[in-house]
């Protein structure tokens, strides 16, 4: 059976010559190999930001796997990959709820899990489920946590959290997005408690040299806008 | 007042603005404090402001009689601008009178020696009670005021507040029970003086149709300032302040000294206009409602309103500013921007002679303010649950605090209040052995003290000349709207935006091209209820226009030819085609706010239709949608069924939820306020309420923050409230006259659209232009 995809809800891109699928989640879809990626899934900045003083509802974790089952029912991937900060810190899955690590160690166990290593979570996480990695290299694709500037070849990475203002007639929007110039593309992040950079940012915008496409996400649909059109 | 004071009564004295109220609420603790002299233990009198100049220049004003007087009294002020090494010897060796904030007060109840520095107090006074009681503000004070009296429970209560539309709410407010039949609290009237003398300016102008500025009328505006002492100037917006202060120095040929002043400017700024204000060295001082409190000055002698007052209340406030002499009346121009904002002027002069205020009554207590209040309690001492509720149900705003809604803040306090027990290892209170509940941690007083207070103001960035000085702060928004190059009127100066910079507004003057105004939050009031009521009485009858200039008169009868005028108790719906659009105009007077709403579930009807609807317009009267189809069943689309479902739908979504949401979150404490000077940085991720409000709303829809948001958006809405009773009544009594061109009415809000469209004031002699078209095809005839 093939996937079930919306296809208002989801934008092919020509990436090093896969066809790749950017999801209005702020996951990635790779049909070829069938692979699910997502990025800066910070499992447990909850219960850090409890710890903090700021009791946020403790829903965060439950929130971020409702979603990655839902995408893992349309898309039917064989291989899941997190990009990096998978966990909030080293400490995260220790502080869960018992009922919220099973959860999630049912989700990693559920298929081909990878966890790539980001500066949150520099090392791996016993008891989570999966494989570590630093990065992954599929063909002529590399798939890391922080995207590295002398990169040649194709890469997808996490780490930014990339955001951007649309400003349309004096009103402007912020909302999450894809960063992609054909060589390179950086995800959004995927955690529902994870705020945002601005694409503008020099530390986003530097690794795209003059011009670069963000695939924002809408609420039904995604755009693609050209940086020239980002303020 | 000494009689009251010597048998110890609560006192409200309701004084128009000046008078000398404030120093008649001092009056009985200077005679105490003088009688007693040998008695000098601690802190006898405490005085309440909602603003910190007005502490201060109090405490000035206060200090001289004092002086004059020889009495040995000790008189300090502390907000948040006293330094610290000064609020600890204010702790350790009170004055006899402290000056202070509603926010410094609960800050000063937080600490553990609250006990022994309040244990002498006599009275308190507060300041100025019509602008705190039934705001979130009030809802602190009032429960500072409810500890206060645990501490010292002979203390008297005084308060000084301005004409009210409901005194018996205040006196309330005052009790220290909460009610003034349980404890009863004296009125004391004080006589108003003469009836203010309150003119419409009749200008010899042709009276705009549509817009807010009145640039019309600025010539006229400018001769009555050369003819009276020193005037107040009056507006509804920055915006309009920024305009009209531009437009009066422009035909200032007398270079009489006229000044700026609003709440976006620099502090140094508005003090220095102050300042010059009391030396009597201005002529003029154009003013938003950042002059409507404060500071009294004796040579006021004209108050000039530009714009519609939008209340009789507020606009009697402002006319209180002027003329502080008791035996003379004072003197006020109004100034309509537009023909409809004429006959509010005109309906609000008659609310002010029939002795008719508005207001809405004051809202139970906030949840949020609530929350934090036990925070700062617990700080202080552990809390004795029982004892607490029935302490915190002596306060007016929280009398009817049910025990479940007590416990259920009290459990957001604790641990979250989540149904998912999930931070029992991160109790903010923690109970012991004797029961009472205890702060857990220094870092939740630490927490507490850095984020006390219930105003959150939308995040703002600073304008700064490039490589120049600080010239004040606007709302990020504002700025989002922005592009390098674009110009702005801010200060008086028009500027041009350049960009960003280590989060200031980076400048340069720009004084040639013509500006792009700034819109600012929260510029324009609505209407109140009396006011509308009384637009629409002045419209139905024609008895009531006599007092209108030809213009308006003429005006309004080819309307009565052309369609109707709207009726009291009906709705009147004109449909009319133009431009190969089709225009449905309802005359609603409920406000815009209401209107803008409504707007939005009209058009939805209408796309559900399929009548193709392409926009909306509002205007504080009516609302006007346009389509490509002609709506026919008007009835249908205005009536009730599934209107409220509509609406509720739209409210979750909104982001208007979303902004109450994060106010509610940091004033509960559960995220921190953004410090000024202490921003981050933009590179590093900041943390979002919106992601917040999104998943408690999916997870747990009743928890008592979004009850608490809930709450204060009915709060906000109580003019939707207003505008669904308004369609309820009037099903059945729709009127609905299918037009085959503008009605003469309905020509300001299709002028409205064109403003809406074209931005800025390059626009204007477009618009002049699409003006006399429109008007000629709705007259019939050239005006003028």
């Amino acid at each position: 059976m093939p996937p079930l995809i919306n296809p208002m809800r989801h934008l092919e891109i020509e990436f090093a010559g896969y066809t790749i699928i950017a999801d209005i989640s702020g996951a990635l879809y790779i049909p070829d190999e069938k692979i699910l990626v997502v990025a800066d899934l910070h499992f447990g900045k909850g219960m850090r930001l409890a710890a903090g003083g700021a009791l946020v509802p403790p829903y965060d974790l439950q929130a971020t796997l409702h979603r990655l089952e839902k995408l893992i029912r349309s898309y039917r991937p064989e291989t899941i990959v997190s990009l990096g900060d998978g966990f909030d810190d080293l400490d995260s899955l220790n502080r869960l709820s018992a009922t919220d690590r099973h959860y999630l160690i049912t989700i990693t166990n559920s298929t081909n899990w990878i966890w790539i290593s980001g500066n949150h979570d520099p090392t791996p996480v016993a008891e989570a489920g999966g494989d570590t990695m630093n990065e992954l290299k599929i063909a002529k694709l590399t798939l890391r946590h922080e995207a590295n500037h002398d990169e040649r070849e194709a890469e997808i990475s996490g780490h930014f959290h990339p955001k951007a203002r649309v400003t349309v007639r004096g009103r402007s929007q912020v909302r999450r997005c894809f960063v992609t110039n054909g060589t390179r593309t950086i995800l959004p992040a995927f955690g529902s408690y994870t705020g945002g950079l601005d694409v503008t940012d020099p530390a986003i915008s530097g690794l795209f040299g003059s011009s670069f496409d963000a695939l924002v996400l809408g609420d039904r649909k995604l755009y693609r806008i050209s940086s020239a059109r980002i303020s | 007042m000494l009689r009251a004071a010597k048998r110890g009564e609560n006192v409200l004295l309701i004084a128009p603005t000046g008078g000398g109220k404030t120093l008649a609420g001092f009056l009985p603790s200077l005679v105490d404090l003088a009688e007693n002299e040998n008695d000098k233990g601690g802190l006898h009198t405490l005085y309440i402001s909602p603003l910190k100049a007005l502490a201060i220049d109090v405490r000035r004003n206060l200090e001289q009689p004092v002086r004059e007087l020889g009495l040995d009294i000790r008189i300090e002020t502390r907000t948040g601008d006293t330094p610290q090494h000064r609020r600890q010897s204010q702790r350790s060796n009170p004055p006899q009178i402290l000056m202070t904030t509603p926010e410094s007060l609960a800050l000063m109840l937080s600490y553990s020696d609250a006990p022994s520095v309040f244990r002498s107090l006599k009275a308190v006074i507060v300041d100025e009670l019509h602008a705190l009681a039934g705001t979130k503000r009030g809802d602190l004070l009032a429960l500072g005021l409810a500890r206060l009296q645990h501490y010292a429970d002979k203390c008297r209560r005084v308060a000084l507040s301005a004409t009210a539309a409901h005194p018996e709410e205040l006196l309330d407010w005052l009790s220290p029970a909460g009610s003034c039949l349980v404890s009863p609290v004296r009125l004391i009237e004080a006589k108003g003086g003469r009836k203010p003398k309150i003119s419409i300016l009749s200008s010899k102008q042709r009276i705009p149709w549509s817009g807010h500025m009145a640039m019309h009328a600025m010539g006229e505006v400018y001769d009555h300032i050369c003819e009276s002492h020193t005037a107040i100037v009056f507006v509804n917006t920055r915006a309009q302040a920024e305009l009209v202060f531009a437009e009066l120095w422009r035909l200032n040929s007398k270079n009489l000294s006229i000044g700026i002043h609003h709440g976006s400017l620099a502090r140094e700024q508005r003090q220095r206009i102050e300042a010059a204000m009391a030396r009597g060295e201005l002529r003029a001082i154009v003013a938003t409602s950042s002059l409507d409190l404060g500071i009294d000055w004796g040579a006021v002698d004209l108050i000039i309103q530009v714009g519609a007052p939008k209340g009789a209340s507020r606009l009697l406030q402002r006319i209180g500013r002027a003329n502080h002499r008791l035996d003379e009346p004072s003197r006020a121009l109004l100034v309509p921007a537009n023909r409809f904002e004429l006959l509010e002027c005109r309906a609000a002069i008659d609310a002010i002679d029939a002795g008719e205020l508005d207001g809405d009554k004051p809202r139970p207590g906030s949840f949020d303010v609530l929350a934090q209040h036990i925070i700062g309690m617990a700080c202080s001492a552990p809390i004795d649950q029982e004892a607490f509720f029935h302490e915190v149900r002596t306060s007016a705003p929280y009398k009817k605090l049910s025990r479940n809604e007590f416990e259920d803040i009290l459990n957001f306090v604790t641990d979250g209040g989540y149904a998912l027990a999930a931070y029992d290892r991160y109790k903010r209170l923690v109970k012991g052995i004797d029961g009472k509940l205890r702060i857990a941690s220094k870092l939740h007083i630490r927490r507490y003290r850095m984020n006390i207070g219930t105003i959150v103001e939308a995040p703002k960035l600073k304008v700064r000349i490039k490589r120049g000085r600080v010239l004040g702060e606007v709302e990020e928004y504002f700025v989002n709207g922005l592009l390098p190059g674009d110009t702005f009127i801010f200060a008086g100066e028009t500027l041009q935006f350049e960009g960003i910079r280590d989060m200031n507004v980076e400048v340069i003057r720009a004084p040639l091209r013509e500006p792009k105004v700034p819109a600012y939050v929260g510029g324009r009031l609505p209407l109140t209820t009396s006011l509308a009521a009384r637009v629409r009485g002045i419209l139905e009858s024609q008895v009531n226009w006599t007092k209108f200039p030809a213009q308006v008169r003429k005006w309004l009868s080819i309307q009565s030819e052309q369609s109707i005028l709207p009726r009291r108790d009906e709705l009147l719906v004109e449909t009319f085609p133009r431009g190969g659009k089709y225009f449905t105009v309802a005359y609603l007077f409920e406000g815009r706010n209401a209107h803008q709403t409504l707007g939005m579930l009209l058009t939805k009807r209408m796309e559900r239709a399929g009548l193709r609807p392409l926009g909306f317009v509002a205007t504080d009267y009516v609302i006007s949608v346009w389509s490509l189809n002609e709506p026919k069943d008007i009835p249908a689309l205005f009536g009730l069924d599934m209107m409220a479902d509509d609406l509720e739908e739209w409210m979750l979504e909104s982001s208007m939820m979303k902004r109450m949401f994060r106010n509610v979150a940091v004033i509960a404490g559960l995220i921190e306020r953004r410090h000024p000077g202490a921003e981050k940085s933009r590179r590093q991720v900041t943390f979002n309420s919106d992601l917040i409000y999104d998943v408690l709303r999916k997870y747990e829809p009743s928890h008592i923050l979004l009850r608490a948001t809930r709450a204060d958006a009915e709060g906000e809405l109580i003019d939707l409230h207003r505008l669904f009773d308004h369609i309820q009544r009037v099903q059945g009594k729709i009127t609905h006259r299918p037009l085959r061109k503008v009605s003469p009415l309905a020509v300001p809000v299709i002028l409205e659209i064109g403003r809406e469209r074209v931005d800025g004031l390059a626009s204007d002699d477009l618009l002049a232009e699409a003006e006399n078209e429109i008007i000629s095809e709705a007259m019939n005839a050239a005006i003028d």
